[in-house]
């Protein structure tokens, strides 16, 4: 029956039939076809102000009505594990603890994501993202400290979730449910030592994050604190659930971070000549220009003619070795023939040959190598001499 | 005793009496429940009472295409529903009279 209803009383008339879902179709919508016009016309009187809120207040909840509806009109009862509201006009919808419990959710991905980016980076910056995590949190849990989890618990995804988390009955009460349980009071332990010690990892790292050193010492305090407690007094659960996702989040960002530099620039931040083992073309010492990879040098005297046979130290006196690489006609490949720091190399072509006898071509497969001691290119010397240095 | 408790006895009566002299929609039952000084009466109760008295072949009912909104469904008395409330309505009154001499005798 598609109508048009003002949003509150299809919402309204939507919760009655999901009440009475389990009742013939037929028959609910015989049911809502006389209530509808009532409700148009209290949402009318309402107005502006009309909602299911607003309509709820009036004639009391979907839920409510529809357990009416049931009494009077001699339905079955719902099927056990079904929704009524039997208690009825006091409490409102679930629209408000379902925006609780999700906002929850979100902030626990949110915090244990903050947790695992500033772990990854081991910086204090990403914890920034607690500003807007922690007022929705904030918020949402206000509301259960208030009025307590007993709305939250009884939305239908939350009872599923606690069935399936429940031990069934003819299971043994241990197994790995029961061993994770017990060791619930260790894992608190372990999120204020994480806590604490991500605190002290962001200060070595960076002065500016004392200021972040405080705020998790209080949230480790917290976690000691509410972890324990939250066993008996699930509105506590607001706040060891978050801080365990930022926990577990940063502990598993430190690990990686950890990762990172075990097998990558060994001892970053340690010393400058920690760089030094990358610049290497395969895993031998490579002379590079900036980011380029030199692979021969050639010297010009200042006539801009080609000198051969130098020698290359640096300024330590250390000759510049390198890998000296020859062709192998018979194979077409090259190889490496000794180290030494004499310079210019030949100059060395590579490619293959295809069947016609042509080089590089489009399926070439006969490798090919050619040397000569010719220099590729003219240099021309800048006239300008540099300055003498004056002594 | 509360008057709503009193009232779900005797809805059914309340109902078809007040569509024994013209056909209504819900809430035009609703309303005469009203007018007549029912105020206690639940909506929902009212609802509910209309279907089962339909399904117990009580009511008929018919569609109606209002100007205001969607179609209204309109219920009304049939030669069953007669019977019964002519029934009902004698078990009432004697009861009724009952109670009264009881309580003339104490109040």
């Amino acid at each position: 029956m598609s109508d048009q209803s003002p949003p509150a009383v299809r919402g309204y008339l939507a919760r009655v039939r999901t009440a009475l879902a389990d009742l013939p179709a037929a028959e609910v919508d015989e049911i809502l076809d006389d209530v509808r016009p009532h409700l148009l016309e209290i949402a009318a009187e309402l107005g502006e102000r009309a909602g299911v809120d607003a309509m709820s207040e009036r004639i009391g909840t979907p839920e409510a009505y529809a357990a009416e509806l049931r009494a009077a009109g001699d339905y079955p009862p719902p099927p056990p594990g079904e929704e009524t509201e039997g208690t009825g006009a006091a409490t409102a919808g679930r629209g408000l603890p379902r925006l609780v419990l999700w906002s929850l959710v979100a902030c626990v991905c949110g915090l244990a994501l903050t947790g695992l980016v500033a772990g990854l980076s081991l910086s204090e910056e990403p914890l920034l993202a607690l500003l807007l995590i922690v007022p929705v949190l904030a918020a949402s849990g206000w509301f259960v400290w208030r009025h307590g989890t007993e709305r939250v618990a009884d939305l239908p995804e939350v009872r599923r979730l606690l069935q399936a988390l429940r031990p069934r009955a003819g299971e043994p009460a241990g197994g790995l449910p029961g061993y994770l349980r017990s060791l619930r009071p260790a894992w608190w332990l372990l999120c204020a030592t994480v806590l604490v010690l991500f605190g002290l990892l962001l200060v070595l790292r960076s002065r500016d994050a004392f200021l972040v050193l405080p705020l998790l010492l209080v949230l480790a305090a917290a976690a000691m604190w509410s972890g324990p407690r939250s066993v008996r007094d699930a509105r506590l659960l607001w706040l060891s659930l978050p801080l365990s996702a930022l926990v577990a989040g940063s502990a598993l960002g430190l690990l990686g971070f950890a990762g990172e530099r075990v097998s990558g620039n060994f001892g970053y931040h340690t010393s400058p000549y920690a760089y030094e083992p990358a610049n290497t073309v395969n895993g031998e010492p490579a002379l590079f220009y900036g980011e380029h990879p030199v692979e021969n040098v050639y010297v010009f005297d200042s006539e801009g003619e080609p000198v051969t046979d130098v020698y290359l130290y640096d300024q330590d006196g250390r000759p510049l070795t390198m890998p000296r690489h020859v062709c192998r006609p018979e194979t077409g490949t090259t190889s490496v023939v000794g180290r030494d720091n004499r310079y210019p190399r030949p100059h060395i072509e590579q490619g293959a040959y295809d069947e016609r006898g042509d080089l590089n071509g489009y399926d070439a497969y006969l490798p090919h190598c050619t040397q000569t001691d010719q220099v590729p290119f003219t240099a021309v010397v800048p006239r300008t001499q540099p300055a003498e240095p004056t002594r | 005793m509360e008057i709503s408790q009193l009232l779900k006895g005797v809805l059914d009566l309340a109902v078809l009496a007040v569509l024994r002299d013209a056909d209504g929609y819900g809430y035009d039952v609703l309303r005469r429940l009203r007018q007549a000084g029912l105020d206690e009466v639940g909506d929902a109760s009212v609802y509910g009472t209309l279907r089962r008295l339909y399904k117990a072949g009580l009511l008929t009912s018919y569609v109606m295409p209002s100007e205001e909104g969607p179609h209204r469904k309109y219920y009304s008395v049939n030669e069953r529903g007669r019977e019964r409330l002519a029934e009902s309505g004698r078990t009432w009154r004697s009861f009724a009279k009952s109670m009264d001499g009881l309580l003339g005798e104490t109040v």
